[in-house]
């Protein structure tokens, strides 16, 4: 089920919200359970089969982790850890690199593995990670006192099952627990709803314009000029953005609606200096996994200069491995390592630059890597880099079919300095202050109807035969 | 914040509200009423206008059928038949599509004196109730009688971009006067010469010229029957006119060299054949007009030809010329596939190029 349709906004979180806060009124566990098989219709809408993966998967992780929590011996409590590691990479390897590294095989040792594609479940890449942190918290705390229950919500809370924010056991199962968050809160469903329509207006007023453009480019790339090439990596840029903030938004706010916190994903990253900054800001959930699950198991910075870099490095290229499988992102994951090191040891240099250069330089170095990272293929993000290094002042003619390939609201060149503005210079939705005048509710419901009015448009009809 | 909450529900529903009264009270689709006197419609989506304008304006004629008859000028044909006539063509469309325009305007009480269609022939083995889904999304809540899907005509973006602010910008902004896109002007364009020949090979016609196979024919008799028949039978008042184009040669040559000719004449043959048993349908064929159909410069691709023919055609079926007959057709077609199998494609390909 997508967060942008009318069967979410006006049917299921409704109904899962007033089920919840009702049946919480008589009992905390029959509300968590309600709220756990909504999650999974909410998860299975679209594809009933994704359902059994999951749950199989919570099954099997939660039994895992209980078996490594009692166990006294390390030495066992480590192969049941590997075990569970194994089982988790084992399902999203089949699932998301399966063909990818059939495909490796066939050009690398010259096989004939027939690649077939594999439909991805969806949100796996999140909720796998999650419950590997469980079975390491498991290993490390040894502390395994949730239920079935509330082990099963805390992956499949559906606010965050399908992208995020990933959040720790420890941060949301306590809130389940919370006596205060049984009863409906109405600054919070207020405050959730606002949130949430926010998310909601920079996926569908901004990030999806933006979208159609960069398909547009996707498909007609040779055609593009280079001036073409560069508003198209910037369109990329702000896309990227207010698509996964825009979710992120949702996801909060819908938590919030029922009185849960989740963690922060997204803070203003595109005002950040330089691309270690970038990673505090970008993501943020995921950048602290890495950090805590990977960097600081490895010795993060406290074995030398040598084992950081490589550190460093390894924490790089599994974030681009797990964004997906494709060259471009292992490439990307690289390049972001490689930067953030130099960045490590170059940072003390570059105090003196003035701020809007070091913004520009990392502003242009995040728009080069994010092209990489939406390319098709390597093959694709030379030809872009090839045409945009080919601009020059006499060609600055823009296409007009890109133009009307957006199909914004606006004009595509107000669209994007809106973009813009809204990244620089304003604060984002996780720390903008919530006010909640009437003015502000008044134009929060307006903009509501108005999302609301883009779940539907008109077909323009497109024939080739007659 | 009880209060808030209430505030936020309550402008919430008086915006869908208005949302929904606008759209409804302006209907730029002609879903609920016809066109307002004071307000401008632009007419520029076929699929999504042609079924209002059926429904709801008044007229005495239709000028229907695919792209083939976007280009006629409703006023040329006004003058030439005596008519009050709109032209309601669908790119791309079946015989379905057109049909369901038709049986709108019937059921909606026009009493319709001419009904004007080309007759595709590329079209006439269609599936009788095809419906081309495959060209975009079909606005199936405008084709049905189901209010509660009505959601996605009055909550929708692109109507209030689109449409509805631009009527309310003439209107109170440009002071334009209420009316409509003429007919002449609707979906009107100019097809110009297109280059036909370079990217074909001079290619003998296929040896094997296929026949119908049985389920073609099937599908050919139940969609001339639904589509083109019954319309007939239920109003013998209406005259019915349809045409075959003037096809050019080039699309015969692609259609010789698939092994597909004979298969097109069997097509028409039987076509002709159920139509010529209704007195109220005329059908005129141009597909022998070799003067025009031979010129390649007259062709802007395989199927659509320069604007002045439809002049050509108008005046034609005006003066009763190129009138096939129960005692004509067969002659007609048997001569017309001679011709066509014996051209000497490649020479012209070869010639051209």
């Amino acid at each position: 089920m997508l967060f942008n349709s009318f069967i979410f906004i006006l049917v299921f979180l409704p109904l899962t919200l007033s089920g919840y806060f009702f049946i919480n009124r008589y009992s905390n566990k029959a509300a968590q359970i309600l709220l756990f098989v909504m999650s999974l219709v909410f998860y299975g809408y679209n594809n009933p089969s994704y359902v059994f993966i999951i749950v199989g998967s919570i099954i099997a992780n939660y039994i895992l982790a209980r078996y490594i929590a009692k166990e006294e011996k390390i030495r066992y409590r480590r192969v049941l850890l590997i075990v569970g590691l194994i089982f988790n990479i084992a399902i999203i390897g089949y699932f998301k690199y399966l063909s990818f590294i059939k495909w490796n095989v066939n050009y690398f040792f010259g096989t004939d593995f027939v690649i077939n594609s594999v439909a991805l479940p969806l949100g796996i890449s999140f909720y796998t990670i999650q419950q590997i942190s469980f079975l390491v918290d498991a290993y490390n705390d040894r502390k395994m006192t949730y239920s079935l229950r509330e082990y099963a919500l805390f992956v499949t809370f559906f606010p965050q099952l399908v992208a995020g924010p990933i959040v720790y056991h420890d941060e949301l199962i306590p809130q389940y627990r919370d006596e205060s968050k049984r009863k409906i809160n109405y600054e919070n469903l207020l405050a959730g709803i606002i949130w949430f329509i926010l998310g909601l207006a920079k996926k569908v007023f901004i990030a999806d314009c933006l979208g159609n453009g960069v398909s547009w480019g996707h498909e007609n790339l040779e055609a593009l000029s280079a001036i073409d090439a560069w508003i198209l990596s910037f369109a990329y840029t702000f896309q990227i953005y207010f698509d996964f903030s825009g979710y992120s938004d949702m996801a909060c706010g819908i938590a919030k609606m029922f009185n849960f916190s989740l963690p922060q994903n997204f803070n203003s990253p595109y005002k950040s200096l330089s691309i270690a900054d970038f990673w505090k800001r970008w993501h943020m959930s995921l950048t602290r996994f890495l950090t805590r699950y990977i960097y600081i198991p490895l010795g993060g910075n406290r074995k030398g200069n040598l084992k950081t870099i490589f550190n460093i490095m390894v924490v790089f290229t599994v974030s681009g491995i797990w964004h997906g499988a494709n060259y471009t992102f292992i490439l990307w994951g690289i390049l972001n390592g490689v930067l953030s090191i130099i960045n490590r040891y170059t940072g003390r240099f570059a105090e003196r630059i003035p701020k809007f250069i070091k913004w520009s330089v990392n502003f242009l170095t995040i728009n080069f890597l994010w092209l990489l990272f939406g390319a098709k293929g390597l093959k694709e993000f030379a030809v872009m880099i090839k045409k945009m290094l080919s601009l020059n002042t006499h060609e600055l003619a823009v296409s007009s079919e890109m133009l009307k390939s957006f199909n914004s609201y606006i004009r595509p060149d107000i669209l994007m300095a809106m973009a813009f503005a809204i990244c620089i210079f304003l604060p984002n939705n996780y720390v903008r202050e919530k006010r909640m005048t009437y003015p502000a509710i008044v134009g929060a419901a307006a903009l509501w109807v108005l999302c609301l009015l883009t779940l539907n448009r008109v077909s323009i009809f497109l024939y080739f035969n007659f | 914040m009880k209060k808030k909450i209430v505030v936020f529900f309550t402008s919430f529903i008086l915006f869908v509200a208005a949302a929904i009264l606008c759209t409804v009270y302006l209907d730029p689709f002609f879903h609920y009423h016809s066109p307002l006197n004071n307000y401008y419609y632009v007419l520029d989506n076929e699929r999504s206008q042609n079924i209002g304008i059926a429904g709801k304006f008044e007229y005495d004629s239709i000028i229907t059928g695919t792209s083939l008859t976007e280009h006629y000028r409703s006023s040329e044909f006004d003058s030439i038949f005596g008519t009050d006539s709109v032209k309601l063509p669908f790119a791309g469309a079946t015989f379905y599509e057109t049909a369901e325009l038709v049986r709108t305007s019937f059921e909606t009480g026009h009493n319709l004196k001419i009904v004007f269609r080309s007759l595709d022939m590329n079209h006439l083995t269609d599936d009788k109730e095809w419906v081309r889904k495959d060209l975009g999304v079909y606005p199936q809540y405008l084709y049905n009688h189901n209010i509660f899907d009505d959601y996605q005509y009055v909550c929708n973006i692109d109507i209030f971009k689109d449409y509805l602010i631009p009527m309310l910008k003439k209107r109170f902004v440009e002071k334009i006067p209420g009316g409509h896109t003429s007919f002449d002007d609707y979906v009107y364009g100019e097809y110009e010469s297109g280059d036909l020949i370079s990217e074909r090979e001079p290619l003998p016609i296929a040896d094997e010229q296929k026949e119908l196979s049985e389920e073609e024919m099937t599908s050919l008799r139940e969609n001339v029957e639904y589509n083109i028949i019954s319309l007939a039978k239920d109003h013998p008042e209406t005259t019915f006119i349809y045409f075959i184009p003037p096809y050019g040669i080039i699309l015969w040559r692609d259609y010789a060299v698939n092994g597909d000719l004979h298969k097109m004449f069997e097509t028409l043959r039987i076509s002709a054949e159920m139509m010529l048993k209704c007195d109220n349908i005329k059908l005129y064929s141009f597909a022998d007009m070799t003067e025009y159909t031979t010129d390649i410069s007259l062709y802007q691709d395989e199927f659509h030809y320069k604007n002045e023919l439809n002049s050509v055609i108008l005046q034609s079926i005006s003066e009763n010329r190129q009138l096939l007959t129960v005692d004509n057709y067969e002659e007609y077609f048997d001569m017309l596939e001679e011709y066509y199998t014996g051209y000497d494609y490649e020479k012209l390909i070869k010639e051209n190029k």
